[in-house]
């Protein structure tokens, strides 16, 4: 599930910042907000994720980049260079969009030429930097077909290529995969993340899918209700989620609501029904007597294993068995508190888990965490 | 097939009302009966008779005499003598003169009768007329409506430049569909700009009043037009008030007026034709444009105008070939110099009932207009034709 990347764990931010998003507000009628007070920065060379439900904000986000959309307040810079006053097409920034949007009328050389021939670039220089850019793409062979010609991954190389040809600091991408097939869209994104290495792009890339989110990103930007719930690499975004939102956005979780009952320096519990209180490491913002969220992931579970003694450990019946090929999904019940998911390995040699059994649920401490029940707008 | 049967009804009421006279119209541009009707004998005899002009035989004289009188009797007369003078002004009067004076006296040769009733009888010209115009089949009225005639030594030549009419209406007829679809384009696109980028609420509430007229008659508007463009109008009034000019400006009965009617009556076209593919074009072309470095106005249009070609396209061969059969309009708003060709279409049924040459007009308006289809059509693509 979690791959992310070599890099994304190595990097440390050592570069200066390309782009910084300062106090930005963006509303149009002046009470609902679609982004609220956006800070963040993003690194020279780093792959960023803007990631969300619809709605969120994380495409006007890009747009306000991109220069589309105006901010209602607050400063964008690009480099030290303040952005807000510059016109879209000043900003030097590539742009990849959901349907490619190639233009029909140009064949796929003169759309690649299209950036280049508005910069005035020679046209010894022009065709020069298209041929390299085809070749990058590996699409030479239909420089004189039309966009239409073309299968959904080609154009979508195409766009990249368009994209990339005049060489920005920046490249923005919204939903560049969306309108792929699973396999494609696999695909693609490997050569996105090829390109992104080979060339040292700054890539903002928004996408509301997850898995792409964490496979593709040195870090990840969640989105929720115009504002940044956490921005982090993959890894702690999935391993150590600020809230319940992003821990319930970002894989399976057993979102289970409770009181917070005591709390030290490390360790909060978290009581779900008088008889059931479940201990856990404390996250921010967790105070004794507060709403909070477990956060603990299905797979960290285990079924009825006696070999960890410092694990928690949990009776409860289980309510349905749902059949995953490489895993089971478990439901249960414990302490009259439904609602628990777990995944066993699906191996031969063992039997499959019966519904209606009683059967005994238990974790480190370590993988569990409680969280900021859903943070308010 | 029982979606065919279907369709019979409507195929039905297509053929009578539709193909079946139209076919008629442009059969009777090379179709003359009236004298063949009116003198069968004469007729007879004068296409039995070889080439070059001369008086003919006396026989033919008789049978002419013959023929003059069943004619009246029978009232097939007044049709031949108004055909005949549509060939030769005068020859109307020759007949009715010649019939007065029937039966011929007996014992007189008929030649003789003839050329002493009118001298005219004498001249081989008048007989080659004659025998022209009774023959059933003719091209007189297709060289007509293009000025020409076939003159007495059997060549096609054109008529005197006082009668030459057709030839300078077709090309006025071009010129105004020309202009009224140019202006249209020029107004139309931005009017059809607006209303596919504004957001969907703004754009029906426009949209209102570029459909409310499109569904108003013809024959309401250009009315209307006549009320406000007239000297005391309310235009003029405007003008003269506010001070712009010093007297009523002539609005109408000129091609002002003809121009002023025609594009407002045909301006929803162009819109609608316009609008239904510009609704079809992405927002993201115009943006992927900017972001790669094209100010805003150059990639309008190196993007997006040539993204609205097709309904460019539409729009201009809608309207361009909708004026071209334009009548109403130029009657009320036009001035002598403005006639269109529907017009002496009409003329030539109403007024001269000389459906040969109103067939023949037609004819060269068809063809034309199937013509501009054609180029259309391959330039760019009758199926690309929609209107919202």
């Amino acid at each position: 599930m979690v791959t992310g990347r070599a890099s994304a764990v190595q990097r440390r931010p050592a570069s200066k910042p390309l782009v910084t998003f300062s106090n930005i507000d963006k509303t149009y009628d002046g009470e609902a907000f679609v982004t609220r007070n956006l800070n963040f920065m993003i690194e020279e060379g780093e792959f960023l994720s803007l990631l969300g439900p619809s709605g969120s904000g994380k495409t006007t986000t890009l747009m306000m980049l991109a220069g589309f959309e105006a901010p209602s307040s607050g400063a964008i810079y690009l480099g030290e260079k303040r952005l807000n006053e510059t016109p879209p097409h000043r900003r030097n920034i590539g742009m990849v969009f959901q349907n490619y949007a190639l233009f029909p009328n140009m064949t796929v050389a003169e759309n690649i030429a299209f950036p280049l021939s508005v910069r005035r670039v020679p046209k010894f220089e022009r065709q020069n930097r298209v041929e390299r850019a085809l070749e990058m793409i590996e699409l030479a062979h239909v420089a004189e077909r039309r966009p239409s010609q073309l299968s959904g991954g080609q154009q979508q190389r195409v766009a990249l290529a368009r994209a990339l040809v005049f060489e920005p600091r920046l490249v923005l991408m919204d939903e560049p995969l969306g309108a792929l097939d699973k396999n494609l869209r696999e695909t693609m994104q490997y050569e996105i993340m090829r390109l992104h290495e080979r060339l040292g792009l700054t890539v903002v890339y928004v996408t509301h899918d997850q898995s792409e989110a964490l496979t593709m990103s040195d870090r990840v930007a969640v989105f929720h209700h115009g504002r940044i719930q956490q921005i982090a690499s993959p890894k702690v975004l999935y391993e150590d989620p600020a809230n319940a939102f992003v821990a319930n956005f970002i894989g399976e979780n057993n979102g289970l609501s409770g009181k917070v009952t005591a709390r030290d320096a490390r360790f909060a519990t978290l009581e779900l029904t008088p008889e059931l209180s479940i201990r856990g490491r404390v996250g921010e913002g967790i105070s004794i007597g507060t709403a909070a969220t477990l956060a603990l992931r299905p797979e960290n579970v285990s079924l009825d294993d006696e070999t960890m003694p410092g694990d928690i450990r949990l009776r409860g019946t289980i309510d349905e068995v749902i059949y995953c090929g490489d895993h089971w999904r478990l439901h249960l019940t414990a302490a009259d508190r439904a609602g628990f998911v777990i995944k066993v390995p699906n191996k031969t040699a063992t039997a499959p888990p019966q519904p209606g059994r009683i059967a005994t649920m238990s974790w480190s401490p370590a993988d569990c965490k409680i969280v900021e029940a859903d943070a308010a707008r | 097939m029982r979606a065919f049967l279907l369709a019979v009804p409507l195929l039905i009421f297509l053929a009578a009302t539709f193909v079946v006279p139209i076919g008629k119209l442009l059969i009777m541009s090379v179709e003359t009966v009236e004298v063949a009707n009116a003198f069968p004998r004469t007729a007879a005899l004068l296409a039995g008779l070889p080439g070059p002009p001369a008086l003919p035989s006396r026989q033919i004289f008789e049978a002419l005499a013959a023929d003059l009188e069943t004619a009246q009797d029978q009232g097939t007369l007044a049709a031949a003598a108004r055909r005949l003078n549509t060939y030769e002004p005068g020859f109307r009067s020759l007949l009715l003169k010649t019939v007065r004076q029937l039966p011929l006296p007996d014992g007189e040769p008929a030649d003789k009768a003839f050329q002493r009733i009118d001298q005219r009888w004498g001249e081989p010209e008048t007989w080659r007329l004659l025998g022209r115009a009774a023959h059933r089949w003719t091209l007189d009225f297709l060289l007509t409506a293009v000025d020409h005639k076939i003159g007495a030594g059997g060549t096609i030549e054109p008529v005197e430049a006082s009668q030459a009419i057709y030839v300078g209406a077709f090309l006025r007829t071009f010129a105004i569909s020309a202009s009224v679809a140019l202006i249209c384009l020029v107004l139309g696109y931005p009017v059809a700009f607006v209303l596919a980028t504004l957001p969907a609420r703004q754009s029906n509430l426009l949209m209102i009043f570029v459909i409310v007229p499109f569904w108003t008659s013809l024959l309401v508007r250009t009315t209307a037009w006549y009320v406000l463009l007239q000297p005391n109008g309310v235009f003029n009034a405007l003008l003269t008030r506010s001070g712009l000019t010093a007297a009523p400006v002539a609005l109408m009965f000129n091609r002002t007026g003809v121009l002023i009617g025609m594009t407002h009556v045909l301006l929803p076209f162009m819109i609608l034709a316009n609008y239904a593919v510009m609704r079809g074009i992405s927002p993201d072309y115009q943006r992927a444009a900017v972001s790669l470095g094209a100010h805003p106005a150059l990639a309008f249009l190196r993007i997006y105008v040539p993204l609205t070609l097709p309904g460019i396209g539409t729009g201009t061969f809608l309207v361009f070939v909708l004026a071209l059969g334009y009548y109403i309009t130029p009657a009320l708003l036009g001035g002598a110099g403005d006639e269109m060709i529907s017009q002496l279409v009409a003329l030539q049924i109403n007024r001269q009932l000389n459906w040969g040459l109103a067939g023949a007009l037609s004819v060269y308006l068809v063809v034309f207009t199937l013509t501009v289809y054609v180029v259309f059509n391959r330039l760019v693509g009758v199926d690309r034709l929609r209107l919202g």
